[in-house]
């Protein structure tokens, strides 16, 4: 830009810099030069544009933590070391690993959080000589994570110092140092005083202490029965981001890990680790599989041809990867589902015929990723559309988190949008309810008819976030205004907007979970919207759609809400088919073996396929869904290969409807390269998504031969944003996904006997004769390894 | 409060007095801070060791210079530090991150979209162009106050304010967002 020194005092004129005489010669050459005041008038509004930023921004603080930490220094007390995070983190993982601890397969359920940590820890006011000595137990991060995330509410002070000292104890082993800068100290000085003044200290909830299954799934025996001292926010949203950090890194850094209890003594422990590592009555090779690398495995035709899953038309993986890798943050692979990125995708397949609600569709071309040999079969399905003058009015009512995690990054303010974007979108036959929660639930809206947009958007304008999370009571007093105005024929829906955090009331999950399936069969469905990152419960939301016949998305942008309530808003609320199921039959005369990919948590029991009870998936109006199986077809294979069968109930027909496709051999495309573009895409989409889980059937992939195959649909298919976008995500991921470092020989054992007994597994199930030898051969190498895995451990390190 | 009575109380061994101040710059510098790193824990970080370096300085803090202007000073070399660790430490850092923020009063500003837009426009000029912006734009401080702040001459403070002003109006024209008045034009 060419400079002229006169164009800075137009500048300082519109800034108020200039003075008397200086200001009437800008004024004078503006009289003459319009060109001038339009340039004037352009940086006006550009100005407005920082002034309405400005307004916008409540300007963030210091959290109280690093206030406190300030107030101590000034007094001369102690000064503020600098934060211990990463290094302590990194230390925390090494010694986990060093120590053998696997017990880490349960973090990767843990949701993901921003993980950031933002304590500077003051130094010890004086420690809690009066607590009754913590109970030694061996520190554990999953349960520190678990105890502090997933129970939801916040952990008492005993829970909190308990785990401290665990934190401690651990470190003290390695690094002395480092133990004593175990960030936390900065909270005992907040809980003393909480406990000094319990007047003034909020009112203790006494919360159900039923925790959910996947609590006791991982808890051990650690008795929760302290009274529930309230911790300060700061602390318990410090708490649970150190604890999943934690929980993750070292999950990285061990990622084929086994939910063990490790004894100390070495023997002892070998022996533990190898029960984990053996084969479970009545668990077939796949379940192995499952368990010990946490992907579907591949599966023997001849052991059983038939592979059932529950559709899934939830999208929110993806959209919580993209806000992740936006930030340059890799999701953590427990949330990357690879059905939900297919999902995500348009895929232009054709509509079913008239009078029919589901179109089914099969196709076949060779698998780029996979080993030479492996093709892929992309199932489809497309639901119908449902003209706008065809739909049924629908019946709306929303429930809003409107705590004080969704002031956070603007939550709220997103649902607030989002709605106004419905609001225009809904006609006058529709209605709208509004039901808010914070800590208690509220009835903002009773439902409005359309016809009074204003009353309804005044509604949504005045929300404000504050107060702890009751989701259990909002979603209840959300029912409750359905049913009062249940309308015949009309979609009744509950829509729950929230982070996802229930802090308050219903904690337990499963309370939660039982009312919306009793409410569900009154034909009240409920969908959950998340919004938000740093405490983001997706798991929760997910299974509380998944509960309640709804679809769960995330909405982690404008652009995203547009997309869910505007462009797709009669796929959202409007249902075609419920409990859909996919079954395939794979001829074991032609395929040798075949592997889903992803619907790891939608699997269900070939026998419940014609089951009309069993819960499955529903399918909106419009709505694609995709299912790609890897298979590995027989030397010579012709005819048909497979049978894809799809069962639902169709809404509209009133009747349970099967219909089936069959798969030929002949029909594969002639290689990748010539299959259609979308089935590229869905392809390029499932690669990145292994990549991203770490899957163990993705290790010898690579970001760079995803992009090899995406790259190029960018020009064939031009005018998909979604497509681009993916390409630019593709990118950004190569930078943050590492190759694994080498693993050491200790993991490296592990995992050969890991490989040796899911084999053997397999081969025992084959139950040919004639495999002795080889069966025979297998055990004297795990023998071996077993021996080998005695020595290394004998050689460690001993620890407490 | 009068602040040169606050340094002083704090001096004399008031360590309240100190707890007034950070009460009293905290918001703007955290501001400031934040809408330089685009990253508010970053800017948390950043913020407090100000207040830790006044700490260090204040039995011999001589007033060169206003507290306010000291501290944004420090603020401004404290985030130009953390940037280039930053950059040299990570490269994936390099994203320009809209910050996290509160949200605004609701209806204030309708279109969040277009907002952090601007956001992330302002946030893709060069450094100096982006500091006199905000220290005048968002805290009000006159063009002799920035030039205290960022040790840039008068001169070269208004060279800086209007370039990017002006870079700023191009993207935003760019981006179709001067058709229109950011506070009367609601969606």
């Amino acid at each position: 830009m060419k400079h002229d020194p006169e164009e800075d005092d137009l500048t300082r004129y519109l800034l108020g810099e200039l003075d008397e005489t200086a200001a009437r010669e800008v004024e004078s050459r503006l009289q003459r030069d319009p060109a001038l005041g339009e340039q004037l008038r352009v940086l006006q509004a550009t100005l407005e544009w920082l002034k309405a930023d400005r307004d916008r921004l409540t300007a963030p603080t210091l959290c109280a933590a690093q206030r406190a930490a300030l107030q101590a220094a000034a007094r001369g007390e102690h000064r503020p070391r600098r934060r211990p995070a990463r290094r302590l983190f990194v230390l925390v993982a090494a010694v986990l690993v060093l120590g053998g601890l696997l017990a880490l397969r349960n973090a990767l359920l843990v949701p993901p959080s921003a993980a950031s940590i933002e304590v500077e820890p003051i130094a010890a006011a004086p420690a809690a000589a009066a607590e009754p000595a913590p109970v030694p137990v061996p520190f554990d991060p999953v349960n520190a994570a678990f105890r502090f995330y997933d129970a939801s509410s916040p952990p008492s002070a005993e829970t909190f110092l308990r785990t401290v000292e665990e934190l401690r104890t651990v470190l003290s082993v390695a690094d002395p140092a480092a133990a004593q800068q175990v960030p936390g100290d900065a909270f005992v000085g907040f809980m003393e005083t909480t406990r000094a003044a319990p007047e003034a200290a909020p009112a203790p909830v006494e919360t159900s202490t039923t925790p959910s299954p996947s609590v006791l799934r991982r808890s051990r025996g650690v008795p929760e029965t302290e009274s529930r001292v309230a911790l300060p926010e700061e602390a318990v949203t410090w708490i649970a981001d150190f604890s999943v950090e934690l929980a993750q890194g070292a999950a990285r850094l061990d990622d084929d890990s086994l939910a063990v209890e490790i004894p100390s003594d070495p023997a002892l422990r070998v022996r533990a680790l190898l029960e984990q590592l053996a084969r479970r009555p009545g668990e077939t090779p796949q379940m192995m599989f499952f368990r010990f690398w946490g992907d579907n495995g591949s599966v023997e035709t001849s052991q059983d041809p038939l592979s059932t899953f529950s559709l899934d038309v939830d999208t929110a993986s993806y959209t919580l990867a993209r806000q992740y890798l936006a930030r340059g943050v890799l999701p953590d692979k427990a949330a990357v589902r690879t059905e939900e990125f297919v999902n995500y995708f348009r895929h232009d397949l054709a509509p079913p015929p008239t009078g029919r609600s589901l179109a089914l569709h099969a196709e076949l071309a060779a698998s780029p990723f996979a080993s030479p040999g492996t093709q892929l079969l992309q199932v489809g399905i497309k639901a119908r559309e449902v003209p706008d003058a065809e739909r049924p009015p629908v019946s709306l009512t929303f429930v809003i988190d409107v705590s004080g995690s969704m002031k956070q990054e603007n939550r709220l303010g997103l649902v607030q949008n989002a709605l106004r974007l419905l609001v225009d979108q809904l006609e006058e036959r529709d209605t709208i309810g509004i039901v808010t929660f914070r800590d208690q639930a509220a009835a903002v809206l009773q439902p409005h008819s359309l016809a009074h947009r204003p009353v309804v958007r005044a509604a949504i304008d005045s929300l404000q976030a504050d107060g702890s999370t009751n989701a259990g009571d909002g979603l209840l007093m959300g029912y409750q205004m359905a049913l009062a105005q249940f309308r015949e024929g009309a979609q009744n829906r509950v829509i729950l907007c929230s982070d996802g955090v229930a802090n308050t009331g219903v904690t337990d999950v499963d309370g939660i979970l039982g009312q919306v399936q009793k409410y569900r069969e009154a034909e009240i469905f409920l969908h959950t919207v998340g919004v938000g990152m740093g405490n983001h419960n997706d798991a929760l939301l997910e299974q509380l759609a998944d509960r309640g016949d709804g679809f769960c998305v995330y909405v982690d942008r404008i652009e995203e809400a547009r997309r869910v309530l505007v462009d797709r808003l009669r796929s959202t609320l409007i249902t075609v088919a419920r409990d859909a199921k996919v079954q395939v039959s794979f001829d074991p005369a032609q395929v040798a073996r075949y592997r889903l990919l992803g619907y790891e948590n939608r699997a269900l029991r070939d026998q419940d396929f014609r089951d009309d009870r069993v819960d499955a998936g529903e399918v909106g109006a419009g709505h694609e869904v995709i299912a790609l199986y890897e298979i590995v077809p027989r030397e010579g294979a012709e005819g048909p290969v497979a049978t894809v069968r799809a069962r639902y109930r169709d809404i509209a027909a009133q009747e349970v409807v099967e219909q089936e496709v069959v798969v030929r051999a002949e029909q594969a495309a002639p290689g990748f390269a010539a299959a259609p573009p979308r089935f590229r895409l869905s392809a390029c989409v499932a690669e990145f998504a292994e990549l991203l889980r770490r899957s163990v059937w993705a290790r010898e992939g690579s970001i760079a031969a995803v992009l090899e195959q995406a790259e190029p649909l960018v020009h064939e298919l031009p005018g998909d944003a979604d497509v681009l976008e993916f390409v630019a995500l593709l990118h950004q991921a190569e930078r943050l996904l590492v190759a694994p470092e080498e693993p050491d020989e200790f993991t490296r054992s592990i995992e050969a006997i890991k490989r040796n007994r899911h084999l053997r597994a397999r081969i025992e199930d084959l139950a040919a004769t004639g495999i002795r030898e080889e069966l025979e051969e297998l055990e004297r190498e795990n023998a071996r390894l077993e021996q080998r895995l005695q020595e290394l451990l004998d050689r460690r390190p001993p620890e407490r | 409060m009068n602040e040169r009575d606050a340094l002083a109380r704090f001096v004399g061994g008031d360590a309240a007095a100190f707890d007034e101040l950070v009460e009293r710059h905290e918001r703007p510098l955290m501001r400031f801070a934040t809408h330089l790193l685009g990253c508010p824990e970053s800017a948390q970080d950043v913020v407090q060791e100000c207040f830790l370096r006044l700490l260090r300085q204040l039995p011999r803090h001589r007033p060169e210079l206003p507290l306010s202007s000291w501290l944004f000073r420090v603020c401004r070399n404290l985030c130009r530090d953390h940037q280039r660790k930053e950059s040299r430490m990570e490269e994936r850092h390099s994203r320009v991150a809209i910050p996290e923020i509160t949200p605004p009063e609701p209806a204030l500003f309708e279109h969040e979209e277009a907002a952090d837009q601007v956001r992330r426009l302002l946030g893709e000029l060069p450094p100096d162009e982006r500091e006199v912006l905000l220290l005048k734009v968002h805290e009000g401080r006159s063009y002799r106050e920035i030039a205290a702040v960022t040790g840039l001459t008068l001169h070269a403070v208004g060279k800086h304010m209007h370039r990017g002003l002006a870079h700023l109006s191009s993207r935003l024209r760019a981006a179709g967002l001067l058709t229109y008045d950011p506070r009367k034009n609601q969606p």
